[in-house]
Order: structure tokens, then C-alpha cells, then sequence
């Protein structure tokens, strides 16, 4: 191999992506500011909505008004700590009315409710979307009035053989958070982090990959290239390094900015929103690393960077135009979000090295691990091996295509 | 200078695109490969280019093999097609640097060589903008320019008119009638008759891969007892068929 060949490929593609500031901007500024916007628009969102919920007087069907006692309705019509009461508007059909939206729930009282504890349970049915996220907010209301009214009852039953209200809970349970600083900092956004780190990969690398074959073929400029004394292997090497070289500025750009929106939601957000619990507390979605944790996840992320070049290499150059190779490149994209989302469920996940040595599945996965505080050296070693194995097979791929007369003449 | 002997191409089974097809030019001629489109012209060339490999028979260029020796035949040659492009973010001057690097051009070679090109094909001014902004006529200056950056003993034009107005075409056929010259043969291959019967000495007349005719403009004139080439090469194909 010329490395003097290679470099002048390399160079050319780096120069010809450059210049293409268009592309630059939106593939590589894009994801720089998308960045801070989902991991700190998204709890900022879920937090506003959630809160306005509270805020809310939600309407609550009743069917069989009559059987609900007046303390029962009060607890459920006042406003509390907890937030707003709600209002109480009789129906017909408990399922229906909440079906159709007049009503966020439905509450039916089938009997006459005690006045006195120390009889049988008597049950209330609540009528709710279980399914919905906002129906839990009304959810909470509704059993917080409910346990209240019980207790009361209970309480009042206790008093009268002279009893405190705390005899039926001598012991109750503490939640303390067992997190290390790195699981807080991630915490239950941690799993975007390795799908932003991804796809800042794919996005900074597609257009000189897309560009570089594709393209070339379409206009007609890798003939001419291949007529040169340049060989195949060093068009590839080249290639694949110019692509590299652009993936792995928009990831390096990634990390910088979410580096950057840790810090902001950290040290900015909480004076901004005047709140004693930082968002990025409550939500995480940042990486607290000490220099051994930046210095894998840098190698994890260079290698992927590398491999993840020579893949989209390979795809791109069965294409024979540009709007082709974009389509090509789509299932790409949906792999790795795909892959992210399933990473919510990590945690269920039986660790294995087999699991680390699965492409793109072992880079996501020791990402979170490392953001979690929880990747060893080990599983890091074996992520950087498997994506520099695939890296030589995606190579050997490549070079195999730009050999074969019917990818490159393919009329 | 150039000696192609029984070359067969086939694209998998079924494609039969080059038929046991043989001919050689001499130095300092412009040589006509001509048929109607598909009959394997461009085939031809990408074999000869070390594009594409022969199925059968053998191709020597210069003296050098193109399966054995790949990397002579391709310092001894330069390709232009119709459908050949430029980078589009790269300036004219650039395109050329890039290609003459490959050659193991030095840097005041390169340099010597772009203004020589740039004189001969009228392309100064337009040099150092940026391809993408030429005109089609300009463009094709630079692919040549490119092709020959390397000043190849062979010169490869397939369909190298295609697509270009008057003027530009004009500029083509003269760049190949000066180019042709001592040590030096063109090979032109195009369906445009006309085209041939100006430029050429000598032309090979193919259709279904097969070689019909192979002779001087004027033999070959003479033989289909016709008034130009554009009869002869009907009379000649309909013969074959
Ligand atoms: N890559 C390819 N795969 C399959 N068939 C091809 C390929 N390239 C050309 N052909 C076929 O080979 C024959 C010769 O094509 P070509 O050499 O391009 O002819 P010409 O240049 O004379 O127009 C045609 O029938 C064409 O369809
Ligand atoms: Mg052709």
C-alpha cells in the first residue's frame, strides 16, 4: 500500500465534504443542537406537562352519587398539597364516559359505603385509561382521597378502644437511592445517550460516504480514479478514512455537547427554574466519567467510528446515485434507534461477553454500562476488538465491490 | 502500440458483449472504433483500461499485458467517456493535481504540465473556479485534460462528443488531431459516422460484439462501393447479418 496515495484520497474527501457546508451543517451542526434540545427539552417537557396535570381540575364520573359519603366528597373535591381536587359530574356508562373523554375517570360505589371500619372491604370501581400516562395523575388523586377517607375510618375505630393511629403501622419503609454519582447523572435518559453518540456517528460520516461512492459513480468520476495507477485497496483505505475523519468529528462534537448540556442543566437549569431538585437529577441524561471512563469511551467511540464508516461504505456503493445510497443508508439509522430504545431495558439484560462481542448491539450497550459507572476495562476491550474485526471484514467487503464489474458498472 | 487478439467478454451467461475481437493501430493514427450502440464498443475499451477483465483472448498495450501488468498498461494510457464527470467542489486545477499525483508526477511537473493543457485546450481563466460552475464544454476541457495529464501514448475517447454543442465538439476532435503524433494513437470510438470519417485513418466496424470490417476510411468506402461512411457502414453491417 502507497500511503501517499491513500493520503490524497483522504485528503480530497476531506475537502470536497468541507466544502459542501450545506450537508456540513445539517448533518454535523444538527445533531449539536438536537442534542441538548431532547436531553434537556425532554424532561423539562415531561416535568411541565406532568406538573400542569396536578394543576388541573380533572372531571370524574360517579354512578351511584347517592351511596358516596359527604367526607368521601370533600376529600375528592378539595384542593391538597398534592394539587388540585377534582369535580364530580354523574353518568351513565362508567367505561363510555371515560371512552368518549367527558370523563378522565369513572367511579362506581355498587354498595353503600361503611360509616365505620371493621366490616368486610367494600370496593369502589375506578374506571381509568390505564394505558395512559396522563390518566395516572388523576389516578393518584383518586386513591390518595380514597386512602385518606379509609384511614380516617380506621383511625376513628382505633380511638374509640383507645388506640393510636399508628398501631396499625408499627414499621413502615424507607426508600434510600443506592445510585453512584454516574447512575444519577445518567439516569432513566442514560439510554439516549449511546443513540445520540451513534447516530452523530452515522450522520457525520454519511455524506462523504454517500459522496465518495455513490456519488462518484453517478457522476462519472470513478472511472477516471480507477484508471490511474492507484490501486482498489488504496481507494478503499482512502475512502474509508475520509469518512471516518467526518464521523468522528460529529462525534467528538456529540460527547462536547453533551458534556455541555450536563453542565447546563446542572449548574444553569435549577437557578433558571428556580427548583430545589435539578431536573437533571430527577431525569439524568448526563455523563459523569472520570478520565479512565473519557479515555474508553473515546476508544469505543473511535472504533465505532471506524467501523460504522467502512459499513456505510459498503452499503453505498451498491448504490448507483445519491438519492439511492440515502435510501440504502435508512435502515442503518433505524437499527441503531431501534437498538437504543430496546436499551431502556438493559437492566433485565443477562450480561455476557457474547453480548459485548455483538456489533453496534456490545458498543450500546458498554456506552450505557461506562455512563452507569458499571463498564470495566474487560467488556470495553472486547467492544474495541469486536469493531476493529468487523472493521477488517467491512474493508475486505468493500474492496471486494469496488472489484466486482457489475457494482461498478451496473448500468 | 496497441494489439487486441480474439477478446470475448461475456456479463454472466447470457450476455455475449464482445465476440472474438481483434485489431491493432499503429503509432501516430487516430483510430475509428465504430457500431451502433450496444455493440460492445465500450466493453472493448473498459477491457483495454484494466477496467474490466477479458473473458477470453489478450490485449497489449505499449508492450505491457493488461492482466499482468495492470499498472504499466494504465501509466501508458488515458480515458475519456460521454458520460465521464467532474468533483463538483473541487476547482479544475485541483481535479488535475489529483489525477497527476497518481502518476508520480512531481509537483513542478504538475504545475508545467496544467498550464501546457490549459494553453492547448483554451481553459485559463476557468481554472481555479469550481468545477461544479462550468459549462458542459468546460467540463469535458477538464476530462480530457485530465485523461492525458500523464501525457498517455494511448488515448481512449468513447463517445467523448456526447452531449456537447458545436463549439465544444469542435474543440474535442481537434485536441484528438493534435494529440495523435509520434509515439502517440487515439482511439475514437463513437456511432456518429461522420464524426470518423473526418478524423480517422483507420476504422474497425463492430456490431454484436463481432468485428465486421477493419480497414482505411477510403478501403473501407471503396469496398461497400459507397459515397460516405456513413452507407458503407450500413451496407457492411446489413452483409454480417
Ligand atoms: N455491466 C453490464 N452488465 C451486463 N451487460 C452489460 C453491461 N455493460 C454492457 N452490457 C451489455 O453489453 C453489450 C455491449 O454494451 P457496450 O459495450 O456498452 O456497447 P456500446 O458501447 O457499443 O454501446 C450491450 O448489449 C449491453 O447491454
Ligand atoms: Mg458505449
Amino acid at each position: 500500500m502507497r500511503w501517499d496515495f491513500v493520503l490524497k484520497v483522504l485528503f480530497k474527501e476531506l475537502l470536497s465534504t468541507w466544502r459542501d457546508s450545506r450537508t456540513l451543517r445539517a448533518t454535523i451542526l444538527m445533531p449539536l443542537i438536537l442534542n441538548p434540545l431532547i436531553l434537556l427539552g425532554l424532561p423539562i417537557l415531561f416535568n411541565s406537562t406532568q406538573s400542569s396535570e396536578v394543576e388541573k381540575r380533572q372531571v370524574v364520573g360517579v354512578i351511584g352519587l347517592e351511596r358516596m359519603p359527604a367526607s368521601l366528597k370533600k376529600l375528592l373535591e378539595t384542593d391538597s398539597v398534592q394539587g388540585k381536587g377534582i369535580e364530580l359530574k354523574t353518568v351513565t356508562d362508567a367505561t363510555k364516559s371515560v371512552q368518549d373523554g367527558d370523563t378522565e375517570a369513572t367511579l362506581v360505589f355498587k354498595q353503600t359505603l361503611p360509616t365505620e371500619a371493621g366490616g368486610s372491604s367494600v370496593p369502589i370501581e375506578v374506571h381509568l385509561k390505564l394505558s395512559s400516562q396522563k390518566s395516572r395523575v388523576v389516578a393518584d388523586k383518586i386513591s390518595t382521597a380514597i386512602d385518606t377517607f379509609s384511614n380516617q375510618l380506621v383511625a376513628k375505630k382505633l380511638a374509640s378502644v383507645g388506640l393510636p393511629e399508628q398501631t396499625l403501622r408499627p414499621v413502615v419503609a424507607q426508600t434510600v437511592s443506592a445510585d453512584t454519582v454516574a447512575e444519577k447523572a445518567s439516569g432513566i435518559f442514560g439510554f439516549f445517550i449511546p443513540l445520540l453518540l451513534l447516530s452523530g456517528i452515522i450522520a457525520g460520516g454519511q455524506s462523504t460516504a454517500i459522496d465518495s461512492t455513490a456519488g462518484e459513480k453517478e457522476r462519472g468520476s470513478l472511472e477516471a480514479l480507477l484508471v490511474t495507477p492507484i490501486s482498489r485497496f488504496e481507494v478503499v483505505i482512502g475512502k474509508t478514512l475520509g469518512v471516518t475523519a467526518f464521523a468522528l468529528l460529529s462525534a467528538f462534537l456529540s460527547i462536547i455537547s453533551l458534556l455541555g448540556t450536563g453542565w447546563f442543566s446542572k449548574n444553569v437549569l435549577p437557578r433558571l427554574m428556580k427548583s430545589d431538585t435539578p431536573l437533571s437529577q430527577l431525569f439524568g441524561g448526563n455523563i459523569a466519567l472520570d478520565a479512565q471512563g473519557y479515555l474508553i469511551l473515546l476508544l469505543i467511540a473511535l472504533t465505532a467510528a471506524v467501523m460504522l464508516s467502512a459499513l456505510m461504505l459498503n452499503i453505498c456503493i451498491f448504490a448507483k446515485s445519491f438519492k439511492e445510497a440515502q435510501t440504502y443508508l435508512v435502515p442503518l439509522n433505524l437499527v441503531v434507534s431501534f437498538g437504543s430504545i430496546g436499551l431502556q431495558f438493559a437492566d433485565f439484560l443477562q450480561r455476557s461477553s457474547l453480548l459485548y462481542a455483538i456489533p453496534l448491539v456490545g458498543t450500546m450497550i458498554s456506552i450505557l454500562d461506562l455512563i452507569k459507572g458499571k463498564g470495566g476495562f474487560g467488556v470495553a476491550m472486547i467492544v474495541v476488538v469486536t469493531n476493529l474485526v468487523f472493521t477488517a471484514i467491512f474493508v475486505a467487503l468493500a474492496l471486494r465491490s469496488f472489484k466486482r464489474e457489475q457494482v461498478l458498472f451496473r448500468n | 502500440m496497441l494489439q487486441v487478439q480474439n477478446l470475448t467478454k461475456r456479463y454472466g451467461a447470457k450476455v455475449l458483449a464482445v465476440d472474438n475481437l481483434s485489431f491493432q493501430t499503429k503509432e501516430g493514427e487516430i483510430y475509428g472504433l465504430l457500431g451502433p450502440n450496444g455493440a460492445g464498443k465500450t466493453t472493448t475499451l473498459r477491457m483495454i483500461a484494466t477496467l474490466l477483465e477479458p473473458s477470453e483472448g489478450s490485449i497489449s498495450v505499449a508492450g505491457f499485458d493488461v492482466r499482468t501488468q495492470a499498472e504499466q498498461v494504465r501509466r501508458n494510457i488515458g480515458v475519456v467517456n460521454g458520460g465521464m464527470g467532474l468533483y463538483d467542489r473541487l476547482t479544475g486545477r485541483e481535479i488535475l493535481e489529483y489525477f497527476a499525483s497518481f502518476y508520480g508526477m512531481g509537483k513542478l511537473d504538475i504545475a508545467k504540465r496544467i498550464k501546457e493543457l490549459s494553453t492547448a485546450l483554451e481553459m485559463n481563466e476557468l481554472l481555479d473556479r469550481r468545477a461544479g460552475e462550468y459549462s458542459t464544454g468546460m467540463k469535458q476541457k477538464i476530462v480530457i485534460g485530465r485523461a492525458v495529464i500523464h501525457n498517455p501514448s494511448v488515448l481512449i475517447l468513447d463517445e467523448a462528443t456526447n452531449g456537447l454543442d458545436v463549439v465544444a465538439r469542435r474543440a474535442v476532435l481537434e485536441f484528438a488531431r493534435a494529440y495523435k503524433g509520434a509515439g502517440k494513437v487515439v482511439i475514437y470510438s463513437t456511432h456518429i459516422m461522420s464524426e470518423a470519417e473526418e478524423l480517422c485513418e483507420r476504422a474497425a466496424i463492430i456490431d454484436h460484439g463481432r468485428l465486421i470490417a477493419e480497414d482505411s476510411i477510403q478501403a473501407l468506402k471503396t469496398r461497400a462501393s459507397a459515397q460516405n461512411l456513413e452507407d458503407a457502414f450500413f451496407t457492411l453491417t446489413k452483409g454480417a447479418n
